[in-house]
């Protein structure tokens, strides 16, 4: 079972947003059932980046771990969607 | 339901961002939907975190904080007369706003459709645009309805 997590600020809102797009995109797929999603606050799981497959924030994240998170702003705004998928698939070692 | 206390609000005039979220804050706490703790949250999560968003036409902001500071979910909305500074979400950049959702609610998953259903819209250019041009409460209340936000 592959791992998503999701952070923004909270933990509530636009994760819960960002984490919603991600599963009806993996549904789309075929994939959803073998991903698990989580979502939380960027705080809390700032540390824990390495622990997940893939690593999604709608906030900014410190520059040392930038490299290795996927900016799901495009998720909320609708430009530039695409991207992101191609970089959570890729992530994930899936098709697209 | 998340607009019934009418913290609907055209044409402001704000000095920057932090007078605007103040207005709106300070008129979610009148109404009793927020406790006094809200509004600094509200700004200090701001300037952390920034929730501008820049769409095909507007800038809008849907600024939240958690959910404990919450006391009935609403939503405040306001239309800024001149557009204020804000910093985009997710990498900073410049977004002056026009439109801004303030967010107060509860930890639940039931709000995630209507949370996806107001992103939809800043993907909808005719409703922004209507957004800017009208005038009144109940037309507010019947675009929020049109597009789903509420039933």
């Amino acid at each position: 079972m592959k791992t998503i997590m999701v952070v923004c600020g909270s933990g509530i809102a636009t994760s819960t947003v960002a984490e919603g797009k991600i599963r009806d995109y993996l549904q789309s797929k075929g994939d959803l059932d073998k991903v698990k999603t989580y979502k939380g606050n960027i705080a809390q799981y700032v540390n824990n980046v390495d622990d997940y497959d893939v690593f999604v924030s709608t906030v900014v994240v410190p520059d040392n771990i930038k490299d290795k998170v996927i900016n799901a702003v495009p998720l909320l705004t609708g430009i530039g969607t695409d991207k992101v998928y191609d970089q959570i698939m890729d992530k994930l070692g899936f098709e697209k | 339901m998340l607009f019934d206390k009418d913290v609907i609000l055209f044409d402001k005039e704000a000095t920057d961002n932090k007078d605007a979220l103040g207005i709106l804050a300070d008129s979610l706490y009148k109404v009793g939907c927020v406790n006094k703790e809200f509004k600094p949250a509200i700004l200090e999560r701001e300037s952390n975190f920034p929730t501008a968003l820049n769409t095909e036409t507007i800038g809008v902001a849907i600024p939240h904080t958690d959910a404990d500071k919450v006391i009935e979910p609403q939503i405040g909305f306001m239309r800024l007369k001149n557009p204020v500074h804000f910093l985009q979400m997710g990498d900073n950049s410049d977004v002056q706003v026009k439109l801004i959702f303030m967010l107060a609610l509860k930890k639940s998953d039931d709000q995630l459709k209507m949370l996806q259903t107001l992103m939809g819209l800043f993907q909808n250019k005719e409703t922004l645009t209507q957004l800017e041009t009208i005038n009144d409460k109940n037309e507010f209340l019947k675009i929020m309805k049109n597009v789903g936000i509420i039933k």
